[in-house]
Protein backbone atom coordinates (compact mmCIF):
# COMPACT_ATOMS: atom_id res chain seq x y z
CA UNK A 1 0.00 0.00 0.00
CA UNK A 2 1.72 3.18 -0.98
CA UNK A 3 1.29 5.92 1.92
CA UNK A 4 -0.50 9.17 1.20
CA UNK A 5 0.74 11.69 -0.47
CA UNK A 6 2.15 14.88 2.13
CA UNK A 7 0.14 17.72 2.07
CA UNK A 8 1.44 21.07 1.83
CA UNK A 9 1.24 21.63 5.33
CA UNK A 10 3.99 19.00 6.00
CA UNK A 11 5.69 19.85 3.35
CA UNK A 12 6.36 22.74 5.05
CA UNK A 13 7.35 21.02 8.73
CA UNK A 14 9.40 19.51 7.12
CA UNK A 15 11.26 21.92 4.35
CA UNK A 16 10.60 25.27 5.40
CA UNK A 17 13.82 25.67 7.26
CA UNK A 18 15.60 24.62 4.18
CA UNK A 19 13.57 26.56 1.20
CA UNK A 20 13.80 30.24 3.75
CA UNK A 21 17.79 29.53 3.87
CA UNK A 22 18.22 28.58 -0.03
CA UNK A 23 16.21 31.68 -0.84
CA UNK A 24 18.29 34.02 0.91
CA UNK A 25 21.66 32.71 0.09
CA UNK A 26 20.32 32.61 -3.58
CA UNK A 27 20.00 36.68 -2.72
CA UNK A 28 16.37 37.33 -1.66
CA UNK A 29 16.02 40.25 0.21
CA UNK A 30 15.47 39.42 3.96
CA UNK A 31 12.80 41.94 3.56
CA UNK A 32 10.88 39.69 1.06
CA UNK A 33 11.71 36.31 1.88
CA UNK A 34 8.12 35.29 3.78
CA UNK A 35 6.28 36.41 0.56
CA UNK A 36 9.38 33.59 -1.21
CA UNK A 37 9.15 31.59 1.16
CA UNK A 38 4.88 31.16 0.81
CA UNK A 39 5.57 30.97 -3.40
CA UNK A 40 7.57 28.25 -3.18
CA UNK A 41 4.69 26.65 -0.61
CA UNK A 42 1.94 27.59 -2.65
CA UNK A 43 3.49 26.55 -6.17
CA UNK A 44 4.26 23.35 -4.54
CA UNK A 45 0.33 23.35 -3.56
CA UNK A 46 -0.67 23.91 -7.15
CA UNK A 47 1.73 21.12 -8.94
CA UNK A 48 1.66 18.64 -5.71
CA UNK A 49 -1.34 16.56 -7.94
CA UNK A 50 1.42 16.66 -10.49
CA UNK A 51 4.32 15.49 -8.34
CA UNK A 52 5.56 12.42 -10.25
CA UNK A 53 8.01 11.54 -7.23
CA UNK A 54 11.09 11.35 -10.03
CA UNK A 55 12.97 13.30 -6.75
CA UNK A 56 12.71 13.65 -3.32
CA UNK A 57 10.34 16.55 -1.84
CA UNK A 58 13.28 18.75 -0.40
CA UNK A 59 14.94 18.74 -4.03
CA UNK A 60 11.61 19.25 -5.18
CA UNK A 61 10.98 22.13 -3.17
CA UNK A 62 14.63 24.00 -3.39
CA UNK A 63 13.90 23.67 -7.09
CA UNK A 64 10.64 25.87 -7.19
CA UNK A 65 13.08 27.64 -4.44
CA UNK A 66 15.41 28.29 -7.02
CA UNK A 67 13.04 29.59 -9.71
CA UNK A 68 11.63 31.93 -7.62
CA UNK A 69 14.67 33.77 -6.73
CA UNK A 70 15.36 33.57 -10.35
CA UNK A 71 12.30 35.26 -10.95
CA UNK A 72 12.73 37.71 -8.40
CA UNK A 73 15.93 38.47 -9.53
CA UNK A 74 14.45 39.47 -12.99
CA UNK A 75 11.57 42.02 -11.70
CA UNK A 76 14.38 43.54 -9.45
CA UNK A 77 16.51 44.56 -12.68
CA UNK A 78 18.08 47.77 -12.17
CA UNK A 79 17.33 47.43 -8.17
CA UNK A 80 20.38 45.37 -6.88
CA UNK A 81 18.98 42.65 -4.99
CA UNK A 82 22.48 42.77 -3.39
CA UNK A 83 22.09 46.34 -1.77
CA UNK A 84 18.92 45.11 -0.16
CA UNK A 85 20.23 41.39 1.16
CA UNK A 86 23.34 43.66 2.66
CA UNK A 87 21.44 46.44 4.72
CA UNK A 88 17.65 44.77 4.87
CA UNK A 89 16.55 43.61 8.29
CA UNK A 90 13.25 42.63 8.57
CA UNK A 91 12.71 39.88 11.07
CA UNK A 92 10.49 41.05 13.84
CA UNK A 93 11.29 37.18 15.63
CA UNK A 94 14.41 38.26 17.24
CA UNK A 95 15.57 40.27 19.69
CA UNK A 96 17.42 43.76 18.36
CA UNK A 97 21.67 42.13 18.99
CA UNK A 98 20.44 38.84 17.85
CA UNK A 99 19.13 40.28 14.29
CA UNK A 100 21.74 42.43 13.95
CA UNK A 101 24.41 39.40 14.17
CA UNK A 102 21.93 37.36 12.12
CA UNK A 103 21.97 40.26 9.73
CA UNK A 104 25.74 40.68 9.89
CA UNK A 105 26.61 36.77 9.24
CA UNK A 106 24.27 36.94 5.86
CA UNK A 107 25.69 40.08 4.76
CA UNK A 108 29.10 38.56 5.11
CA UNK A 109 27.79 35.43 3.34
CA UNK A 110 26.05 37.77 0.73
CA UNK A 111 28.64 40.00 -0.47
CA UNK A 112 31.07 36.87 -1.15
CA UNK A 113 28.60 35.02 -3.09
CA UNK A 114 27.14 38.07 -4.72
CA UNK A 115 30.22 38.22 -6.83
CA UNK A 116 30.05 34.95 -8.41
CA UNK A 117 27.42 34.74 -11.30
CA UNK A 118 23.79 33.65 -10.75
CA UNK A 119 24.42 30.31 -12.29
CA UNK A 120 27.66 30.34 -10.49
CA UNK A 121 26.25 31.05 -7.44
CA UNK A 122 23.34 28.76 -7.90
CA UNK A 123 25.40 25.79 -8.19
CA UNK A 124 27.77 26.62 -5.03
CA UNK A 125 25.07 27.49 -2.82
CA UNK A 126 23.20 24.06 -3.62
CA UNK A 127 26.18 21.94 -3.49
CA UNK A 128 28.64 23.22 -1.37
CA UNK A 129 26.05 25.01 1.26
CA UNK A 130 23.01 22.69 0.78
CA UNK A 131 25.11 19.66 0.06
CA UNK A 132 22.59 18.65 -2.78
CA UNK A 133 24.44 16.04 -5.27
CA UNK A 134 25.55 16.86 -8.79
CA UNK A 135 22.65 14.75 -10.35
CA UNK A 136 20.12 16.98 -8.18
CA UNK A 137 21.49 19.67 -8.91
CA UNK A 138 21.09 19.01 -12.21
CA UNK A 139 17.99 18.03 -12.04
CA UNK A 140 16.43 21.01 -9.74
CA UNK A 141 18.31 23.40 -13.00
CA UNK A 142 17.43 21.25 -15.55
CA UNK A 143 20.80 21.45 -16.90
CA UNK A 144 23.04 18.31 -18.18
CA UNK A 145 25.48 17.10 -15.39
CA UNK A 146 28.16 18.12 -16.99
CA UNK A 147 27.05 21.60 -17.19
CA UNK A 148 26.50 21.19 -13.43
CA UNK A 149 30.10 20.36 -13.11
CA UNK A 150 32.09 22.97 -14.71
CA UNK A 151 29.91 25.56 -13.16
CA UNK A 152 30.63 24.35 -10.12
CA UNK A 153 34.65 24.55 -11.17
CA UNK A 154 34.26 27.93 -12.29
CA UNK A 155 32.17 28.81 -9.06
CA UNK A 156 34.72 27.20 -6.69
CA UNK A 157 37.35 29.50 -8.53
CA UNK A 158 35.38 32.42 -8.06
CA UNK A 159 34.47 31.96 -4.39
CA UNK A 160 38.59 31.56 -3.57
CA UNK A 161 39.62 34.53 -5.52
CA UNK A 162 36.36 36.69 -3.92
CA UNK A 163 37.92 35.28 -0.57
CA UNK A 164 41.37 36.35 -1.22
CA UNK A 165 40.40 39.64 -1.66
CA UNK A 166 41.83 41.19 1.51
CA UNK A 167 39.07 41.99 4.28
CA UNK A 168 36.51 40.59 1.83
CA UNK A 169 34.62 38.73 4.44
CA UNK A 170 35.10 40.22 7.37
CA UNK A 171 33.24 43.77 5.93
CA UNK B 1 34.26 17.17 -17.09
CA UNK B 2 32.45 14.01 -16.27
CA UNK B 3 32.00 13.41 -12.64
CA UNK B 4 32.63 15.49 -9.51
CA UNK B 5 36.38 14.14 -9.21
CA UNK B 6 37.02 16.44 -11.56
CA UNK B 7 36.05 19.45 -9.89
CA UNK B 8 39.05 20.97 -7.87
CA UNK B 9 38.23 20.52 -4.29
CA UNK B 10 37.15 24.02 -2.31
CA UNK B 11 40.05 25.77 -1.22
CA UNK B 12 40.68 25.46 2.62
CA UNK B 13 39.60 29.44 3.33
CA UNK B 14 36.33 28.59 1.40
CA UNK B 15 35.69 25.21 3.28
CA UNK B 16 36.48 27.01 5.95
CA UNK B 17 33.84 30.44 5.03
CA UNK B 18 31.12 27.77 3.84
CA UNK B 19 31.38 26.10 7.24
CA UNK B 20 31.31 29.00 9.29
CA UNK B 21 28.01 29.80 7.69
CA UNK B 22 26.00 26.36 8.06
CA UNK B 23 23.54 28.04 9.71
CA UNK B 24 23.29 31.61 7.89
CA UNK B 25 19.87 31.90 7.06
CA UNK B 26 18.01 29.90 9.11
CA UNK B 27 14.82 31.65 10.04
CA UNK B 28 13.50 31.07 13.97
CA UNK B 29 11.05 29.77 15.42
CA UNK B 30 8.72 32.98 15.63
CA UNK B 31 9.56 33.31 11.61
CA UNK B 32 8.35 29.95 10.78
CA UNK B 33 5.59 30.34 12.65
CA UNK B 34 4.93 33.59 10.76
CA UNK B 35 4.97 31.49 7.11
CA UNK B 36 3.04 28.47 8.90
CA UNK B 37 0.13 30.98 9.49
CA UNK B 38 0.73 32.96 5.97
CA UNK B 39 0.20 29.42 4.58
CA UNK B 40 -3.35 28.84 5.81
CA UNK B 41 -4.31 32.84 4.71
CA UNK B 42 -2.66 32.54 0.92
CA UNK B 43 -4.29 35.95 -0.25
CA UNK B 44 -2.23 38.08 2.38
CA UNK B 45 1.38 39.19 1.54
CA UNK B 46 3.68 41.30 3.50
CA UNK B 47 5.63 42.90 0.75
CA UNK B 48 5.25 43.06 -2.78
CA UNK B 49 7.29 41.22 -4.91
CA UNK B 50 6.24 42.43 -8.30
CA UNK B 51 5.72 45.91 -9.46
CA UNK B 52 1.92 46.48 -9.54
CA UNK B 53 0.12 47.03 -12.89
CA UNK B 54 -0.36 50.59 -13.26
CA UNK B 55 -3.50 51.98 -14.61
CA UNK B 56 -2.51 53.35 -18.24
CA UNK B 57 -3.07 56.64 -19.28
CA UNK B 58 -4.48 57.50 -22.40
CA UNK B 59 -3.32 60.77 -24.14
CA UNK B 60 -6.08 62.90 -23.19
CA UNK B 61 -7.91 64.03 -26.66
CA UNK B 62 -8.50 67.72 -25.96
CA UNK B 63 -10.05 68.72 -29.10
CA UNK B 64 -12.84 66.69 -28.53
CA UNK B 65 -12.83 66.92 -24.48
CA UNK B 66 -13.12 71.13 -25.25
CA UNK B 67 -15.83 70.21 -27.55
CA UNK B 68 -17.81 68.27 -25.36
CA UNK B 69 -16.88 70.47 -22.31
CA UNK B 70 -18.56 73.39 -24.50
CA UNK B 71 -21.75 71.49 -25.06
CA UNK B 72 -22.21 70.68 -21.11
CA UNK B 73 -21.75 74.00 -20.45
CA UNK B 74 -24.09 75.63 -22.82
CA UNK B 75 -26.44 73.29 -22.76
CA UNK B 76 -26.16 73.01 -18.20
CA UNK B 77 -26.03 76.93 -18.25
CA UNK B 78 -29.29 77.18 -20.46
CA UNK B 79 -31.23 74.89 -18.37
CA UNK B 80 -30.14 76.52 -15.22
CA UNK B 81 -31.35 79.63 -15.92
CA UNK B 82 -34.41 78.79 -17.53
CA UNK B 83 -35.61 76.39 -14.27
CA UNK B 84 -34.21 78.16 -11.65
CA UNK B 85 -32.82 81.42 -10.42
CA UNK B 86 -29.86 79.27 -9.11
CA UNK B 87 -26.48 80.27 -9.74
CA UNK B 88 -23.65 78.29 -7.66
CA UNK B 89 -21.99 80.06 -4.93
CA UNK B 90 -18.75 78.20 -4.43
CA UNK B 91 -16.53 76.63 -6.94
CA UNK B 92 -15.87 73.39 -6.65
CA UNK B 93 -12.30 71.57 -4.26
CA UNK B 94 -9.64 72.53 -7.09
CA UNK B 95 -7.92 68.94 -8.05
CA UNK B 96 -4.44 70.39 -7.16
CA UNK B 97 -6.02 70.68 -4.06
CA UNK B 98 -7.89 67.09 -3.81
CA UNK B 99 -4.74 65.53 -5.20
CA UNK B 100 -2.53 67.33 -2.69
CA UNK B 101 -4.82 66.18 0.42
CA UNK B 102 -4.98 62.35 -1.02
CA UNK B 103 -0.93 62.67 -1.35
CA UNK B 104 -0.78 63.60 1.92
CA UNK B 105 -3.27 61.66 3.40
CA UNK B 106 -0.88 58.60 2.15
CA UNK B 107 -3.69 58.10 -0.50
CA UNK B 108 -1.47 57.39 -3.60
CA UNK B 109 -4.39 55.92 -5.15
CA UNK B 110 -7.08 58.41 -4.89
CA UNK B 111 -4.64 61.28 -5.53
CA UNK B 112 -3.49 59.51 -8.85
CA UNK B 113 -7.12 59.16 -9.72
CA UNK B 114 -7.71 62.78 -9.41
CA UNK B 115 -4.77 63.29 -11.09
CA UNK B 116 -5.94 61.51 -13.88
CA UNK B 117 -9.05 63.26 -14.60
CA UNK B 118 -8.00 66.40 -14.62
CA UNK B 119 -5.83 68.25 -17.81
CA UNK B 120 -3.92 70.97 -16.44
CA UNK B 121 -0.75 70.75 -16.92
CA UNK B 122 0.72 70.95 -13.48
CA UNK B 123 -1.84 67.46 -12.82
CA UNK B 124 -0.52 65.60 -15.68
CA UNK B 125 3.37 65.89 -13.90
CA UNK B 126 1.50 65.31 -10.39
CA UNK B 127 0.41 62.69 -11.94
CA UNK B 128 3.78 61.58 -12.99
CA UNK B 129 5.66 62.41 -10.38
CA UNK B 130 3.06 60.69 -7.59
CA UNK B 131 3.02 57.29 -10.08
CA UNK B 132 7.02 57.58 -9.84
CA UNK B 133 7.33 58.02 -5.92
CA UNK B 134 4.22 55.37 -5.56
CA UNK B 135 6.88 53.08 -7.53
CA UNK B 136 9.79 53.70 -5.51
CA UNK B 137 7.56 54.03 -2.09
CA UNK B 138 6.67 50.11 -2.62
CA UNK B 139 10.21 49.03 -3.70
CA UNK B 140 11.91 51.33 -0.71
CA UNK B 141 13.57 48.36 1.07
CA UNK B 142 15.46 48.26 -2.03
CA UNK B 143 16.36 51.60 -2.91
CA UNK B 144 19.76 52.69 -3.16
CA UNK B 145 21.18 55.70 -1.94
CA UNK B 146 20.99 57.86 -5.51
CA UNK B 147 17.10 56.49 -5.38
CA UNK B 148 16.49 57.54 -1.87
CA UNK B 149 17.47 60.69 -2.74
CA UNK B 150 15.31 61.08 -5.47
CA UNK B 151 12.36 59.99 -4.05
CA UNK B 152 12.93 62.90 -1.24
CA UNK B 153 13.56 64.99 -4.19
CA UNK B 154 10.17 64.43 -5.99
CA UNK B 155 7.99 64.11 -2.69
CA UNK B 156 9.75 67.59 -1.96
CA UNK B 157 8.36 68.46 -5.48
CA UNK B 158 4.84 66.95 -4.86
CA UNK B 159 4.94 68.93 -1.78
CA UNK B 160 5.65 71.86 -2.96
CA UNK B 161 2.63 72.63 -4.65
CA UNK B 162 0.95 72.78 -1.78
CA UNK B 163 2.27 76.38 -1.25
CA UNK B 164 1.69 77.21 -4.41
CA UNK B 165 5.54 77.58 -5.17
CA UNK B 166 6.22 76.13 -8.57
CA UNK B 167 7.65 73.13 -8.30
CA UNK B 168 8.07 72.31 -12.15
CA UNK B 169 11.61 74.53 -12.89
CA UNK B 170 14.06 72.36 -14.05
CA UNK B 171 14.79 70.14 -10.96
CA UNK B 172 18.20 70.34 -9.55
CA UNK B 173 20.01 67.02 -9.70
CA UNK B 174 21.00 65.60 -6.65
CA UNK B 175 25.07 66.97 -6.16
CA UNK B 176 27.83 64.86 -6.88
CA UNK B 177 28.81 63.10 -3.57
CA UNK B 178 31.66 65.96 -1.69
CA UNK B 179 35.09 64.46 -0.54
CA UNK B 180 33.87 63.55 3.19
CA UNK B 181 35.42 61.72 5.55
CA UNK B 182 33.97 58.70 6.90
CA UNK B 183 32.27 59.98 9.92
CA UNK B 184 30.25 62.76 7.75
CA UNK B 185 29.33 60.69 5.36
CA UNK B 186 28.13 58.03 7.53
CA UNK B 187 25.82 60.83 9.21
CA UNK B 188 24.87 61.68 5.79
CA UNK B 189 23.74 58.25 4.85
CA UNK B 190 21.88 58.39 8.47
CA UNK B 191 20.12 61.05 7.48
CA UNK B 192 19.15 59.67 4.13
CA UNK B 193 17.99 56.55 5.45
CA UNK B 194 15.64 58.24 8.35
CA UNK B 195 14.20 61.15 6.00
CA UNK B 196 13.30 57.86 3.57
CA UNK B 197 12.14 56.04 6.02
CA UNK B 198 9.97 58.87 7.73
CA UNK B 199 8.63 59.48 4.21
CA UNK B 200 7.75 55.77 3.78
CA UNK B 201 6.24 55.68 7.01
CA UNK B 202 4.35 58.80 6.21
CA UNK B 203 2.77 57.16 3.30
CA UNK B 204 1.66 53.71 4.93
CA UNK B 205 4.72 51.44 3.99
CA UNK B 206 5.65 50.48 7.33
CA UNK B 207 7.39 47.45 6.23
CA UNK B 208 10.01 50.07 3.95
CA UNK B 209 10.50 51.89 7.09
CA UNK B 210 11.42 49.07 8.85
CA UNK B 211 13.88 47.75 6.67
CA UNK B 212 15.80 51.52 6.11
CA UNK B 213 15.98 51.98 9.72
CA UNK B 214 17.27 48.71 10.12
CA UNK B 215 19.83 49.33 7.85
CA UNK B 216 20.77 52.58 10.12
CA UNK B 217 20.85 51.19 13.07
CA UNK B 218 23.67 48.59 10.80
CA UNK B 219 25.48 52.00 10.48
CA UNK B 220 24.77 53.02 13.77
CA UNK B 221 23.79 50.89 16.87
CA UNK B 222 23.50 53.78 19.17
CA UNK B 223 22.09 55.93 16.96
CA UNK B 224 18.66 57.57 18.79
CA UNK B 225 16.88 58.76 15.82
CA UNK B 226 17.13 55.17 14.09
CA UNK B 227 16.07 53.70 17.09
CA UNK B 228 13.11 55.81 18.21
CA UNK B 229 11.90 55.58 14.62
CA UNK B 230 11.78 52.10 14.02
CA UNK B 231 10.18 51.72 17.32
CA UNK B 232 7.43 54.13 15.98
CA UNK B 233 7.52 52.03 12.71
CA UNK B 234 6.66 49.01 14.73
CA UNK B 235 4.05 50.97 17.00
CA UNK B 236 2.39 51.90 13.70
CA UNK B 237 2.14 48.11 12.56
CA UNK B 238 0.65 47.00 15.41
CA UNK B 239 -1.95 49.65 15.10
CA UNK B 240 -3.40 46.84 12.89
CA UNK B 241 -2.84 44.16 15.15
CA UNK B 242 -0.07 43.06 14.92
CA UNK B 243 1.04 41.37 18.10
CA UNK B 244 5.01 40.90 16.61
CA UNK B 245 5.59 44.18 15.93
CA UNK B 246 4.14 45.36 19.48
CA UNK B 247 6.31 43.40 20.78
CA UNK B 248 9.00 44.64 18.61
CA UNK B 249 8.03 48.44 19.29
CA UNK B 250 8.18 48.10 23.20
CA UNK B 251 11.60 46.50 22.66
CA UNK B 252 12.96 49.41 21.09
CA UNK B 253 11.63 51.61 22.50
CA UNK B 254 13.19 50.42 26.18
CA UNK B 255 16.40 50.40 23.82
CA UNK B 256 15.64 54.19 23.47
CA UNK B 257 15.22 54.83 27.37
CA UNK B 258 18.80 52.72 27.89
CA UNK B 259 20.33 54.85 25.08
CA UNK B 260 19.55 58.20 25.38
CA UNK B 261 20.93 60.41 27.55
CA UNK B 262 18.43 61.44 30.57
CA UNK B 263 18.17 65.08 29.12
CA UNK B 264 17.14 64.02 26.22
CA UNK B 265 13.66 65.64 25.50
CA UNK B 266 11.85 62.11 23.58
CA UNK B 267 12.46 60.80 27.17
CA UNK B 268 9.41 61.59 28.76
CA UNK B 269 7.46 61.20 25.54
CA UNK B 270 8.96 57.53 25.03
CA UNK B 271 7.78 57.19 28.87
CA UNK B 272 4.27 58.33 28.21
CA UNK B 273 4.03 55.93 25.15
CA UNK B 274 5.60 52.51 26.90
CA UNK B 275 2.84 53.56 30.34
CA UNK B 276 0.19 53.77 28.12
CA UNK B 277 0.72 50.82 25.40
CA UNK B 278 -1.47 48.04 25.54
CA UNK B 279 -0.31 44.83 26.89
CA UNK B 280 0.89 42.46 24.96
Amino acid sequence: MTPNPPDVGQLYEAHARQVWRTLLRLGVPSATVEDAVQDVFLTAYQRLDGFEGRSAHATWLVGIAVRVASNLRRSAQGRPLLSAVEKTLVDPGAGPELRLSRERDLLALNRVLSQLPDEQREVVVLIDLEQLTAPQVAAVLEVKLNTVYSRLRLGRAALTRALSRPGEEQR
Amino acid sequence: MSNLDDVPALSPEAKAFLRSHAQTGEPDAEALERGRSRLHRPVYRTAKIETRARPVRAAPNLKAFAAAAMVALVAGSGVLLLMTDWHPSESPIPPIIRIMAAYDSGNLDEALSVAQHCYEPRCLQLYRDIEHARTLIDHVEMLQDAQLEELLAIDSAIRSVEGGVSAYGPRSRVAPPSRQTGSEARAVELELLIDSARLASRRGHQRGAVSLLNRCLMLDSASLACTRQLASAYASMAQNGDRVALRQAREYYLRYLRIAPSDDPYVPKVRNILESAPPE
